[in-house]
């Protein structure tokens, strides 16, 4: 198991580098890492014979050889080994341990020789080294290129740097078409250093300062994502649910990108801000420009001078300020609120966004300005995955939350975290994503400070047996995503941009009527839950009256809709129920609902009247 | 290209130029030098890198020098015509044709920059070997590194002389073709 170090792991597949000789040394692969600084971790009899110790690796090298036989001898015959070399990078790409990291990158040989093993290839060539056969060592027949295929068909993700000392120039066009995202040229005075900007740029590594706790893919994405965007000063957006760290990303992404110079961050929380605050806490004010301005304020832009500037929760930011401060990204001057042309200053400033919410669609209802938009992510968009999606990275965060809360109390006893609990804590959705996790385990540590272990019983999750018993609805709602884990908005952008393209052609058969079916379903328990959130409780009926009309308004957002309006949608609406009569029969609010419209409007509407627009 | 033309250059140059200058001799070369930056420790190397993998570019250097010369008889186009299906044409043909396709394969592929690059790099490598092994002379001891140290600009010159010479000798073509 590869334990999480700072230092990237790479897999290394070259025949010289990969073979083992007859007596179980390898000196090409010593000298190789001692030109590259690699440390190497393959485990096999050539890594342990080695005398080599490099001083500050600049990454933990796994060896292959991508052909049978890894030992071989003079007289045996050599060959390429397609499968066992795919299964080697599954083994450290897929294949992982419980917070194991996955492999951070890949180096691949092109020229693989085969063949026989003589005494006249091993003079030339190395210890166990094939004669080669016509082709090997010419672009067409490289193996490389061909495992190099095989491996981005398989694992797409894979990042994969050519490592050779044949000409670049004969095979630029087709590593780079197979996806390959770099060569590095065995020989060259640069290799080294090159290797290490390469592994800042594609490699996935985690967050070494851990600050950034995870070794997921998603996540380790990201912060390659934000490596990137931090080798320019570009503004850049930040998308992730709440509380899945985006702040952490914005402030790692600045840490990239002054490493040894003391450059400004500056996080402005926007999401609970006035607009005139908005304004001022943004652009400053001179003293007396609004009422309250009893000083000159620089504000956060200003703050942030020769650094960055976070905007968390942009999708809040009010009109007006999107208008002051896309004038500051045209012009790169702030002048302060209450200022004139004089007190303009020249910024050199990089923005860093984030939202939590759908921007894309907040862009097209006019709330938020395109032109902004653009400019706040012309460095990129860094998507954050929600910890649903990223569940391979809970049990390290429940390892630092927990010694985390045991430190933050001086009474508070070590404990071990024991399976239930982990295994709670892996089946939860964690709507409220890391944020919520850490104060889940805060309060379990703080409820339960003089215990040795963390048990299922300390966890205060939502759905742990503690709700009260739902209603019978007759709708079955096995399997349903509630509000509260998934928004709406999100949901129906995942239906929405459903491509049904890839599907394969045995998928689609009936799929129209399981659309149908499922779309019924929907708008069913969707009506039933909008009855009951606009009941009226009465003294004759504590419960609440069932009011079809307000129902109907909140859900097309349409005030101005009638009463004979509002029948008509719920009429039509549940007609697409499948089973509408077995569906009435069994709920009792979705059957008055029926009855009341029915009653209202017993023909057919005349026209369509769902509308959001009042 | 043919397959029945003799592409033996092309191994010579696989086997000197891919085989043993990039692969194995450059790499100890820069693990060499990391050594004497402090940047590595490496008992094996310390102890035989002076004395086993330096010389070996003595026993390369021969090599080394007829390869950019044999490259203008061997991999010229005019090779072509020794092998079928151009050994068909007629003798008035062969005549002129032949030494044709080699001076404008000459001028276009700028042959004679190639060889006189390659046989220049080679030369500066040469070169830097000797000073270095005359320094070597000088030093009581040549396995300690105490003394090894003093040589660091001389082993440093030696190593970017054969870095240079790989590329050099890269940049001859691979394949026999009329261009």
């Amino acid at each position: 198991m590869i334990p999480i170090y700072s230092t990237p792991h790479i897999l290394v597949i070259d025949d010289l580098f990969g073979r083992v000789d007859e007596n179980g040394r390898n000196e090409e692969r010593e000298r190789l890492c001692g030109n590259f600084f690699l440390n190497d971790l393959t485990g096999d009899t050539a890594a342990k014979s080695s005398t080599l110790r490099v001083k500050q690796p600049v990454a933990n090298a796994i060896f292959c050889r991508g052909q049978q036989p890894v030992r071989a001898r003079s007289g045996d015959t050599v060959e390429n080994d397609l499968e066992g070399t795919l299964n080697f990078v599954r083994r450290y790409w897929i294949g992982l341990q419980p917070g194991e990291a996955p492999c951070s990158m890949v180096l691949l040989d092109l020229c693989f020789y085969t063949g026989g093993v003589t005494h006249e290839s091993e003079s030339q060539k190395g210890k166990g080294m094939a004669e080669g056969r016509p082709g090997d060592d010419l672009p067409p027949g490289y193996f490389g290129l061909r495992l190099l295929e095989t491996l981005l068909n398989t694992f797409p993700d894979l990042p994969v740097i050519i490592l050779s000392s044949m000409p670049r120039a004969e095979v630029s066009r087709e590593f780079s078409g197979l996806g390959a995202l770099g060569f590095l040229e065995r020989d060259s005075i640069e290799s080294p250093k090159l290797l290490q900007d390469y592994i800042q740029r594609h490699a996935l590594i985690a967050d070494a300062s851990g600050e950034i706790i995870g070794c997921s893919r998603s996540l380790l994405k990201a912060l390659r994502a934000a490596r990137r965007a931090s080798l320019t000063k570009k503004n850049l957006l930040i998308r992730g649910e709440r509380g899945a760290g985006k702040e952490l990303i914005a402030k790692y992404l600045h840490r990239q990108a002054s490493p040894t110079v003391e450059r400004p961050l500056v996080v402005l929380d926007s999401g609970t801000l006035s607009p005139e605050l908005y304004a001022s806490a943004l652009f400053g004010h001179r003293k007396g420009s609004f009422t309250g301005a009893f000083e000159h304020r620089r504000g956060a832009i200003m703050e942030a001078e020769g650094g960055d500037i976070f905007l968390d929760e942009i999708g809040n930011m009010p009109p007006a300020v999107q208008n002051g401060l896309l004038r500051i990204l045209e012009f790169r001057q702030v002048i302060p609120l209450g200022g004139s042309a004089g007190d303009a200053r020249t910024i050199e400033v990089r923005f860093i966004s984030a939202t939590n919410a759908d921007i894309d669609a907040v862009n097209t209802t006019g709330m938020f300005r395109e032109d902004l938009y653009d400019r706040l992510r012309e460095g990129g968009t860094i998507f954050l995955a929600p910890l649903r999606e990223r569940k391979e990275d809970i049990p390290l965060l429940v390892e630092k939350f927990v010694r985390q809360a045991e430190a933050s109390r001086k009474d508070s006893m070590a404990r071990v975290i024991e399976p239930d609990a982990m295994e709670m804590l892996m089946a939860y959705e964690w709507p409220g994503n890391i944020r919520e996790l850490r104060n889940c385990i805060f309060n379990a540590v703080t409820s339960f400070p003089d215990v040795e272990h963390l048990v299922a019983t300390h966890l205060n999750l939502p759905g742990q047996g503690k709700q009260s018993p739902r209603e019978d609805t007759g709708i079955s709602t096995a399997g349903v995503v509630s509000a509260a884990k998934k928004s709406l908005t999100e949901s129906l952008g995942i239906l929405g941009n459903f491509s049904f393209e890839t599907l394969p052609a045995a998928e689609l058969v009936g799929a129209l009527n399981r659309l149908s079916e499922v779309c019924g379903e929907a708008f069913a328990r969707l009506l039933r839950v909008a009855l009951l959130a606009t009941r009226k409780p009465t003294v004759e009926n504590p419960e609440g009256e069932m009011r079809i009309q307000s129902a109907m308004k909140l859900l097309t957002g349409n005030p101005g809709l009638s009463a004979s309006q509002a029948a008509d949608i719920i009429k039509r609406t549940l007609k697409v129920y499948p089973r509408l009569e077995t569906l009435l029969e069994e709920d009792p609010i979705l059957r008055a609902a029926h009855e009341k419209s029915v009653k209202l409007r017993p023909k057919g509407p005349q026209k369509p009247v769902i509308r959001g627009d009042g | 290209m043919l397959n029945n033309l003799d592409l033996t250059w092309q191994k010579r140059r696989g086997a000197f130029n891919h085989d043993w200058l990039k692969n194995t001799y450059i790499q100890s070369l820069s693990s060499w030098l990391n050594l004497l930056n402090d940047k590595i420790e490496d008992p094996h190397l310390e102890q035989s890198f002076v004395t086993q993998k330096l010389p070996e570019w003595e026993a390369h250097l021969a090599e080394a020098r007829s390869l950019p010369h044999d490259f203008v008889s061997e991999m010229s186009p005019k090779i072509l015509f020794n092998v079928e299906p151009l050994s068909n044409c007629s003798q008035e043909t062969k005549s002129w044709l032949p030494d044709l396709i080699h001076q404008l394969w000459m001028a276009r592929c700028s042959v004679e920059s190639l060889v006189a690059e390659a046989e220049q790099a080679v030369e500066t490598a040469q070169k830097a070997y000797e000073v270095l092994c005359a320094k070597l002379k000088s030093i009581p001891c040549v396995t300690s590194i105490k003394f090894l140290l003093e040589l660091e600009p001389e082993f440093q010159a030696f190593y970017e002389a054969c870095v240079a010479l790989g590329k050099a000798m890269e940049k001859f073509p691979s394949t026999v073709k009329v261009t």
